[in-house]
């Protein structure tokens, strides 16, 4: 019992130190990207090719004075940057970085489980829970500002999540109903013995694909920001580290949805031909581990790249995309997906 | 009928009265004035005071891990709800009501039902409470509103609400064939059953009658479930349902009429809506 806990708080503190430290890279990684797509050079002065950099900007968001207007609501307007990095953080609790189940490489007592909560059979309703809360760090950031800027952008944001979080979901049924259950371990091991979720459901990939960019605000979602007409959005009256939790947040929900597309659509730690979930011992774990990694570091500099390729969509085009296109196209997939899923099975 | 012990009733009893006594002091002043703190205080102590007697009727459950959470879940729940209606900012009401709402999905999940929880916290959380703040944002830009400011008939109001607080208790208590409250089992083993018999909206006795119809619904409304086989398959030996494959079994085969009814009034309202946001032709609206 006390093991259990002991290992459980190693492998929390693992996961939130390794995504804390992803994060940091992964600014540099955009700004490299962003660099690239303009034909400069990008952060290269601090360490060698730049690689001290995040520290460096780390360091100033810390140092920077963290001034708090005297006319916001002062509990709501701190408690505002918490909600985003925590609802970012407490959806990795049920993300597989690896194998899980009874074969996994034996240390101690039993098999180690690459996921923090192994055994929950709603993990995937989990993380949809945990991500429908993220809304609220921004409409009330917006709110507690008391700035008609950061309130605009507090309402175009939520009005945008939660219109994007119904195809979102809509459009993960397909792979539920192929494999029969929300865990996400059962959706990689269905993958692994048969093909990848984008071969069957290329469909819901490509909704879910959209809604992601839109959940993550990205662009060419991401109107809450928009400097040009809002200035900085919900967040225009943040600085210093409330400000960097939720640039913290937004890295935060990057990975946690390349790494749900990755589960999902790519078949997670599955390499075709040469995984399957039978395999034991710490090489194939290891293999499997630095696949799933490979493809979701494949998928975050796919949404970076987007960035730069894209422009930003206008307000009632982004809305219209998301109830008259994506949710009957979700409709669509999921009843064609259940009415041939029938007439296969008898 | 009334099978309850009465100390219990005496709980209930003092619960009821210091749960409503506290409400009622915690409610926003009449004529617009804030009220002392000392008042405040005292209100919420009552409170507290009130939920740990009902914390005493039922027992909590068993490893020291659950019953942590469980204390921390009931009593957020309990002294959120109160400060929601006392509150007298809208969005901090709304707040608290998400608060509500996420420490009673803490309690599903703590009772094995972890679809539930999920659902809640999206359905409620993410959406319904979202779209609050959203209208109430819209709706006052500037300064409260008079009537978010002062309770109208606090008094009536507490006591109509805790007499039907005290009528569930009475009902929750006494009902025999209800083992959760006052065993507090939590393991999901002993969950799946009691999620299957089905005290349903319809008297299906009613509808036994020779009508073809009648025995179709009927057919429908046997209380057996089975999961399909190739579900079944894939279960190891020895585990019971996952509650999914089990609530979903149940909700389309012991309450298939409640589901349908739901399904249809939403889609009714769906409907209104649409009716009315659509702009008249040769309106003033284009």
């Amino acid at each position: 019992m006390l093991l259990e806990i002991l290992g459980l708080l190693i492998k929390i503190s693992l996961v939130v130190g390794i995504t804390q430290g992803a994060v940091a890279y992964l600014i540099l990684v955009e700004r490299k990207i962003a660099a690239f797509a303009q034909d400069r050079v990008g952060p290269n002065r601090v360490g060698p090719l730049g690689l001290l950099q995040p520290i460096v900007d780390g360091v100033k968001m810390f140092l920077k004075e963290d001034v708090t207007p005297n006319y916001v609501n002062k509990p709501i307007f701190i408690l505002a940057p918490f909600l985003t990095i925590v609802t970012a953080m407490i959806g990795f609790a049920v993300v597989p970085f690896g194998p899980v189940g009874p074969n996994g490489p034996v240390l101690m007592d039993g098999p180690i489980q690459f996921q923090i909560a192994p055994g929950i059979d709603i993990g995937i309703l989990y993380i949809f829970a945990v991500g429908s809360l993220a809304v609220y760090g921004i409409i009330l950031a917006g709110y507690a500002s008391n700035n008609k800027y950061s309130f605009l952008g507090g309402i175009r944001s939520s009005a945008q999540l939660i219109s994007y979080e119904i195809p979102m979901g809509m459009s993960i049924l397909g792979m539920v109903l192929l494999v029969g259950s929300l865990d996400l371990n059962s959706i990689i091991e269905w993958q692994s013995k048969h093909v990848w979720g984008i071969l069957v459901q290329p469909l819901g990939f490509f909704i879910f694909l959209i809604c992601a960019f839109a959940e993550t605000n990205r662009l060419p979602f991401d109107l809450p920001e928009s400097e040009q007409e809002l200035v900085g959005g919900f967040h225009t009256e943040y600085s210093s580290m409330k400000f960097g939790m939720f640039f913290l947040g937004e890295y935060l929900h990057v990975i946690t949805v390349s790494y749900l597309v990755v589960i999902l659509f790519f078949g997670g730690w599955d390499i075709p031909f040469v995984t399957d979930s039978a395999q034991t011992g710490w090489i194939f774990a290891m293999i499997k581990v630095a696949a799933m990694l490979g493809k979701v570091l494949l998928m975050i500099v796919f949404v970076m790249w987007i960035r730069w390729t894209l422009p930003r969509f206008r307000y009632d085009r982004l809305m219209e995309l998301a109830w008259k296109r994506m949710i009957p196209l979700a409709i669509a997939n999921m009843v064609v997906t259940a009415t041939v899923l029938q007439l296969v099975r008898g | 009928m009334f099978e309850i012990q009465p100390l219990q009733l005496i709980q209930c009893l003092i619960a009821c009265l210091s749960g409503g006594v506290g409400t009622y002091l915690m409610m926003p002043h009449r004529r617009q004035f804030a009220k002392p703190g000392l008042v405040f205080a005292i209100g919420l102590g009552l409170i507290l005071f009130a939920a740990g007697q009902l914390m005493m009727l039922g027992g909590s459950p068993t490893p020291i891990v659950s019953k942590v959470f469980f204390n921390i879940f009931a009593i957020a729940s309990v002294v959120a709800s109160a400060l929601m209606i006392t509150a007298r900012d809208p969005v901090h009401s709304a707040l608290w009501f998400a608060v509500v709402v996420l420490s009673t999905s803490g309690l599903f999940l703590l009772a094995g039902a972890g679809f539930l929880a999920a659902g809640t916290v999206i359905v409620y959380a993410g959406a319904i409470i979202v779209t609050f703040l959203f209208v109430i944002m819209l709706a006052q830009s500037e300064g409260k509103a008079v009537y978010d400011r002062l309770a109208r008939q606090p008094a009536q109001a507490t006591v109509t609400g805790f007499i039907l607080i005290w009528c569930l208790l009475i009902v929750i208590l006494s009902n025999p064939g209800n083992t959760y409250f006052q065993s507090g089992s939590n393991s999901s083993a002993s969950l799946a059953p009691r999620l299957i018999p089905a005290k349903d909206l319809v008297n299906y006795k009613r509808l036994t009658a020779t009508n073809p119809t009648y025995m179709v619904m009927g057919k429908t409304l046997t209380p057996e479930i089975t999961l399909p086989d190739t579900i079944q398959a894939t279960l190891p030996a020895g585990i019971p349902q996952p509650h999914v494959a089990g609530l979903g079994a149940a909700m389309y085969t012991t309450h298939l009429i409640s589901s349908e009814l739901v399904g249809a009034i939403l889609f009714v309202a769906l409907a209104g809506a649409v009716v009315i946001a659509t702009p008249r032709v040769g309106g003033e609206s284009s």
